[in-house]
């Protein structure tokens, strides 16, 4: 069921009257929790049930781990934990890669031995719940939390169905405490929580969707395209991936809002940053801060000297690039990005002894300069973000640098790609100096009413026909 | 700060309400306009024979009405000014329309007769064409998945309820379509306000389909003049599609419902009703000792129980009028009606019983 869907509307409209209707705070967990199995199960009711099965082994391991003062124990059962939840995550999503990749490289050394495929249905969301589980096991064994002891609400941490298939990945000590405190209905919060939502509708079907009739023919023959068509397709998948996924954050967040939750923020104006650190502290913030608690800093972090450092970000950001997909293109998109730091770190040290070029750097053609150049790289590294095979990533990147003019057909008007940048510039200004909140509370009702409904109402007639599934389903 | 918290806070329900009031209304009216003034963007086929109709009929306002009610074999296939042509001055005169539509079979005859009566159009008689595979509701033939291309209005809602599996949906997307007119219709609104922003390729993809040449192919009379291509791959997809129906073929009971409930109703408004087989192609002609004993029998007790004779046609072209096996050529279309309006409509007219030998003879 997709956010932006009729079905979804009239899903969650039942559900927010009933929710807000019941008096009874144990009830409304008890329908939050329904709404999200049955959110789940409308697609996959067995994967469903998987998810509930090792939420509950989880919920089990933890309450072992808080009982027990044997740090041995303790191990063992955080080791239990973290083997049944990347097992699962193994199994579905990579086991097949692996023999892939297997079988591909026995025929490069001349020993074919097919192993086969298995034949497994990625379950959606997998690597959000995922991690989610891992980092309330953690915690819990390093006594950061406290183990839930109440089911439903460690069920509805990880069900909750607003973060369930596209995240943001959630904290148990952001979350948890939440479920407890009693909810109050409150205007303003479903004001914000509809403003958010109308956000999230706005990128994904008037930008994102858009954008996609633009990129989708580039990628599928980029033979049948000018050079200028590529660069202008490699820039508007940049569009499309950052308001198909945040316009989902924003839906997700703003109906969490509306059921009286908050979740982490996961983007933070990202194609305003000055450099590729700044960049992965604004793009995906959940899963960037969860690589940096749980896989970067236990492999030893910055401590330890230059190499030490760049080795730990280089496993970190590959490994981050698996996470996204279980194919050879999402590891080099990994391991471009962990270059990009490493050098991003190498350039800082030659700029700390050089001042005057630290001035340059900071002066207005200076941050423009770095703006430019982060989200070039970017744009780059998305390259095998989108192409299907690595194959298909060389031939993208050879025809983006062949300078071929010919043929001059392009899969849509380039006029709506330029319009379409000038709307997410002027957005990125907006927050970030601010302006909106200053803005709203100046406008009469009735103006910002009407405004949310002609936005609205633009998203809706813009959108392509058929519902287009959010990219970061698949992940 | 704390004004501004406090601003917020009383804002907060009179802009969602706006919003609600702004989004409901705005959608209603631009909707309403939309419809009385662009019926064409949500429904061309019915809507574009909804405005000549009525134009046909104040032409000739004396006139009784003979309707042609069908699927596309008669769309292409009936053309009512070549039927007309073959009566004289002396004769009774009628003012005859194609009023049928692609993939209409029971369900969407019963659909367009009963709104046509809404709107007090009472054709005098009706030309039904009787097609064996829409009878069987099956795919490529299953009514109730076209109908929920088309629009559908509050006043189907009677109909839809007796004769649609999934009516739920069908009576969900009359209140979608009320409420929000726009949006299920986007692409045509877009292409007629914006036609910037569809991609040239999609457009082009609609440009091909057969309702956007409807505005101009459309005669006055409802007969759209559309020379289907011959690829030479018609007969191999009619016997991969089309004669599994007729060796398997069993008649659906909503589409029987649907048949008898608008036999009823012509009943009810003294319409007399033809039924007619339209020509086929020798192939197809050779498919139908497969339902020899369903589909005739069936047809002959509903002619019985109505005093509707069945005209049979089915042998009237030769096959290089049928290029795709199924539907007329243009030059097919007007020697077919030629003949109808002398063999069938001219006799009708004069109140003469049909010649025996355009009569479904019994076996």
């Amino acid at each position: 069921m997709l956010f932006c869907s009729q079905a979804f509307l009239f899903f969650f409209a039942a559900l927010l009257l009933i929710y807000w209707l019941m008096p009874w705070q144990t009830v409304r967990i008890g329908l939050l929790l329904v709404a999200s199995f049955y959110f789940y199960a409308v697609w996959n009711a067995w994967l469903a049930v998987l998810i509930c099965v090792t939420t509950v082994m989880d919920y089990l391991l933890a309450l072992g781990m808080d009982r027990s003062t044997s740090p041995r124990r303790r191990k063992l059962l955080l080791a239990a934990s973290l083997i049944v939840n990347i097992g699962v995550l193994g199994y579905f999503k990579y086991a097949n890669f692996f023999l892939v990749s297997l079988d591909e490289a026995l025929i490069a050394l001349g020993a074919p031995m097919w192993f086969g495929t298995l034949s497994v249905i990625l379950p959606i969301g997998i690597s959000f719940y995922t991690f989610e589980a891992i980092n309330y096991t953690v915690d819990v064994y390093r006594s950061r939390v406290p183990a839930e002891r109440n089911l439903a609400h460690f069920l509805l941490f990880i069900l909750f169905f607003p973060h369930l298939v596209a995240g943001p990945i959630v904290r148990a000590r952001d979350f948890l405490p939440q479920i407890k405190r009693r909810k109050r209905f409150s205007w303003p919060r479903m004001h914000l929580g509809a403003q958010l939502f109308f956000l999230g509708l706005i990128k994904k079907l008037a930008i994102a969707d858009r954008m996609a009739l633009y990129v989708d023919p580039v990628y599928a023959d980029p033979h049948a395209y000018s050079t200028a068509t590529l660069w202008l397709a490699a820039i508007a998948y940049a569009l499309q991936i950052y308001c198909d996924f945040s316009g989902y954050t924003d839906m997700a967040i703003g109906t969490a809002h509306m059921l009286g939750y908050k979740l982490a923020r996961n983007f933070d104006i990202p194609y305003a940053s000055l450099n590729i650190t700044e960049f992965w502290r604004r793009w995906h913030i959940s899963l960037s801060s969860w690589l940096r608690d749980y896989l970067f800093i236990p492999l030893g972090g910055s401590r330890g000297g230059a190499w030490r450092t760049y080795r730990n970000l280089l496993v970190t950001m590959t490994l981050c690039g698996l996470w996204h997909g279980a194919s050879w293109n999402f590891v080099l998109f990994g391991l471009l990005h962990g270059c990009a730091l490493i050098i991003h770190r190498m350039f800082q040290g030659f700029c700390a002894s050089r001042p005057r070029l630290e001035l340059v750097l900071q002066s207005l053609p200076g941050v423009l300069l770095r703006m430019v150049l982060t989200f070039g790289t970017f744009c780059f590294t998305l390259v095998f973000f989108r192409a299907p095979t690595l194959s298909a990533a060389a031939t993208m990147l050879r025809r983006l640098a062949a300078f071929a003019a010919l043929p001059a057909e392009t899969p849509m008007p380039n006029t709506g790609v330029y319009y379409t940048i000038a709307v997410v510039i002027v957005c990125h200004m907006v927050r970030r100096f601010d302006l909106w909140p200053k803005l709203q509370v100046r406008l009469p009702a009735s103006i910002l009413g009407f405004s949310y409904a002609a936005a609205v109402t633009l998203a809706l007639l813009l959108a392509p026909s058929g519902n287009k599934p959010f990219i970061y389903f698949q992940f | 700060m704390h004004d501004r918290r406090r601003r917020i806070r009383v804002q907060a329900r009179p802009v969602l309400l706006w919003t609600l009031i702004f989004f409901l209304a705005g959608h209603l009216a631009a909707g309403r306009y939309l419809h009385r003034h662009h019926p064409e963007l949500f429904d061309p086929e019915v809507s574009l024979r909804l405005r000549k109709l009525p134009a046909r009929l104040a032409e000739m306002p004396d006139r009784p009405l003979a309707l042609a009610l069908g699927s596309s074999r008669i769309v292409l296939g009936f053309r009512p000014a070549s039927v007309m042509e073959q009566t004289s001055a002396s004769d009774p005169q009628a003012v005859l329309f194609n009023f049928s539509m692609l993939g209409t079979g029971p369900v969407g005859e019963r659909l367009v007769l009963h709104r046509l009566l809404q709107k007090g159009i009472r054709p005098k008689w009706l030309f039904l064409e009787v097609y064996s595979p829409i009878l069987t509701q099956s795919f490529p033939f299953v009514e109730e998945v076209r109908t929920f291309r088309r629009d559908v209005y509050w006043s189907d809602v009677p109909i839809i309820d007796c004769l649609y599996h999934r009516r739920w949906e069908a009576i969900g997307r009359v209140i979608a379509q009320t409420l929000t007119p726009m949006l299920d219709y986007r692409e045509s609104v877009l292409e007629h306000y914006l036609p910037s922003v569809i991609p040239p390729m999609l457009k082009q993809l609609c440009d091909r389909g057969f309702e956007k040449c409807l505005p101009y192919r459309l005669d006055d009379y409802g007969w759209v003049e559309y020379d289907i291509r011959d690829d030479g791959s018609h007969a191999e997809r009619a016997r991969h599609f089309t004669k599994p129906l007729y060796d398997h073929f069993r008649i659906d009971e909503v589409a029987d419902r649907a048949l008898s409930d608008l036999l009823a109703e012509c009943r009810m408004h003294h319409i007399q009703v033809v039924f007619l087989l339209m020509p086929d192609h020798s192939m197809v002609r050779e498919w139908y000792g497969a339902i020899q004993d369903k589909f005739l029998p069936y047809l002959r007790r509903l002619s019985a129980e109505n005093h509707a004779p069945i005209v049979d046609a089915r042998a009237w072209q030769p096959d290089e009028d049928i290029p795709d096996c199924c539907h007329l050529s243009p030059k097919g279309a007007r020697s077919f009606s030629e003949r109808f309006g002398r063999e069938v409509y001219r006799p009708l007219l004069q109140g003469r019983p049909l010649p025996q030998d355009v009569i479904l003879r019994d076996p």
